[in-house]
């Protein structure tokens, strides 16, 4: 679905945008795991060594709570910060 | 190609099946969702109303005389009458109470669609009074449409009590409604998704021909906006899944929903996924069923959180020609052929590296943390569909955002309202 998205644009800016994504799903990630306790930390790096789809759902449901807005507020963020 | 071919499953239900049924009703004879929606209150205005007349005794005598009888204010007038006032337990009404709820299934079932029927012109009603709802400014059409999308909320789970006509008489007037709002569409859109999930997921209970049911499931799916937020072929394979986690034979049902998947890795994607549920125990279709219900309830994006980032985020000008975006978004590519453009590119460009190299070195990044991201963005996969939307939309503001930034708002604006470039 973002893929097909970004084939609407030229190269230059499927690139900078894709980039971008990254940046704001890893400071989203980061700032989730963060906020996590030891055992949590060893529970996701061992679920997410796997190939279980649900787990690492039921994972991030459980423990990162709302990604969604989180990456929202991110892109916010990042937008701010490339506007000053 | 490497997928099997599912299973024609025409056999009539399996003993275990049954079983499963008829543990999903209580003893009332009541399904186990409005049992559920019983207890959280939901109908609780309706079942005063029952109660009330059940407190009025058997009789459907008014409060007053029934306490009066109670009491004895009548004793010696029932004395004196032969007949069925003598049967009246007038010293025994709980016992009288019990055996009422004693009757057998029938009666209940009876009370239970009254009930049923009676919600149904409650929305009826409902609808009629929005409808009343003035719209001379979009303003009044958002709200409007808002209190549309709230009762297709509150009406879908008994949708097809009325072969869902009612409901689409509300799409109907969302349809002639468009408040123009760039975020109106998304909404549409998810509320026809929820929509078709609740009808591919009450299909059983749904008193048509098979053949009626998946053609209205596609009619509803059909309405979804046209333009970058549709994604029918998406609805379409989880009505499929939906289906086929229910064991509704594939043949004559599913195969009609999924014939109409037009991009073919989509629909390859969704027929190996529903030979694979048919693979699957019962009690694992249920669990499936649960899980593909509560993952499109995950993926509904909040509008009006996103309208407010969309504005806080200084896009809410573009916002307003969302028809439009999409054709500004198509000349992007001769806007990125301008020299002048390019040199402004290289800059913006310039800014980002910095911003992303200083904050965000991938050598600091936890393994865990590069692990999930590289699950959400795999294609496919279940963190993709649920994470998708989102990332979507965050693109979307990238994308609005470099435009903007590249050329200014006013210039897309004046493009996206089909102004001459100044």
């Amino acid at each position: 679905m973002q893929q097909n998205f970004l084939n609407n644009f030229p190269s230059e800016i499927q690139e900078t945008v894709s980039k971008l994504y990254d940046t704001i799903l890893e400071r989203s990630l980061t700032e989730a795991y963060q906020k996590l306790n030891d055992t949590q930390k060893s529970m996701m790096a061992t679920i997410f060594n796997t190939d279980d789809e649900e787990k690492k759902k039921d994972f991030l449901k459980e423990y990162v709570g709302d990604l969604q807005n989180t990456m929202i507020r991110e892109a916010k963020k990042i937008i701010e910060e490339i506007k000053k | 190609m490497g997928f099997e071919q599912p299973k024609f499953n025409n056999e009539s239900i399996k003993p275990e099946k049954k079983e499963m049924e008829e543990n999903d009703k209580n003893v009332t004879g009541i399904d186990k969702e409005t049992q559920k929606k019983i207890e959280e209150g939901k109908y609780d205005g309706l079942l005063k109303k029952e109660n009330e007349k059940l407190e009025n005794n058997i009789t459907g005598m008014d409060k007053e005389t029934w306490e009066g009888i109670k009491e004895g204010k009548y004793n010696q007038l029932l004395n004196k009458e032969e007949g069925v006032q003598k049967k009246i337990k007038v010293e025994e009404p709980k016992k009288d109470r019990e055996e009422k709820q004693e009757e057998p299934k029938p009666k209940a079932e009876s009370k239970e669609l009254k009930l049923e029927k009676e919600i149904v012109i409650n929305y009826y009603e409902e609808l009629e009074k929005i409808r009343n709802i003035p719209e001379n400014t979009n303003g009044l059409k958002k709200q409007k449409a808002e209190k549309y999308f709230e009762l297709i909320d509150s009406w879908k789970d008994l949708g097809h009590k009325d072969n869902y006509k009612g409901i689409q008489k509300i799409i109907s007037e969302l349809d002639k409604l468009e408040p123009g709002a760039w975020f109106y569409n998304l909404a549409k859109t998810q509320n026809i998704n929820e929509l078709a999930i609740t009808m591919a997921s009450n299909y059983k209970e749904w008193g048509l021909e098979s053949k009626e049911k998946t053609k209205l499931i596609k009619k509803i799916i059909d309405k979804q906006k046209k333009g970058i937020w549709e994604n029918k072929d998406k609805t379409l394979k989880q009505v499929a899944e939906i289906l086929a986690s229910q064991e509704i034979p594939y043949k004559d049902n599913i195969d009609f929903i999924i014939k109409d998947i037009k991009n073919p890795d989509i629909k390859t994607e969704a027929i190996t996924k529903i030979s694979n549920i048919e693979k699957k125990s019962i009690e694992q279709k249920k669990q499936l069923l649960r899980r593909i219900k509560e993952e499109a309830k995950e993926e509904k994006i909040d509008t009006e959180s996103l309208e407010k980032t969309a504005s806080s985020l200084g896009l809410d000008k573009l916002l307003g020609n969302p028809e439009a975006i999409s054709k500004m978004f198509a000349e992007s590519s001769e806007l990125m052929k301008n020299p002048e453009i390019q040199k402004k590119w290289q800059e913006i460009n310039k800014t980002i590296e910095k911003i992303i190299k200083e904050k965000d070195k991938p050598s600091s990044l936890p393994d865990s943390v590069k692990k999930a991201k590289e699950s959400i963005k795999k294609p496919g996969s279940n963190l993709e569909t649920i994470f998708g939307a989102a990332g979507w939309i965050i693109l979307l503001f990238l994308t609005l955002f470099m435009l903007a930034e590249l050329k200014g708002v006013d210039y897309l604006v004046q493009q996206s309202s089909g102004g001459k470039k100044k």
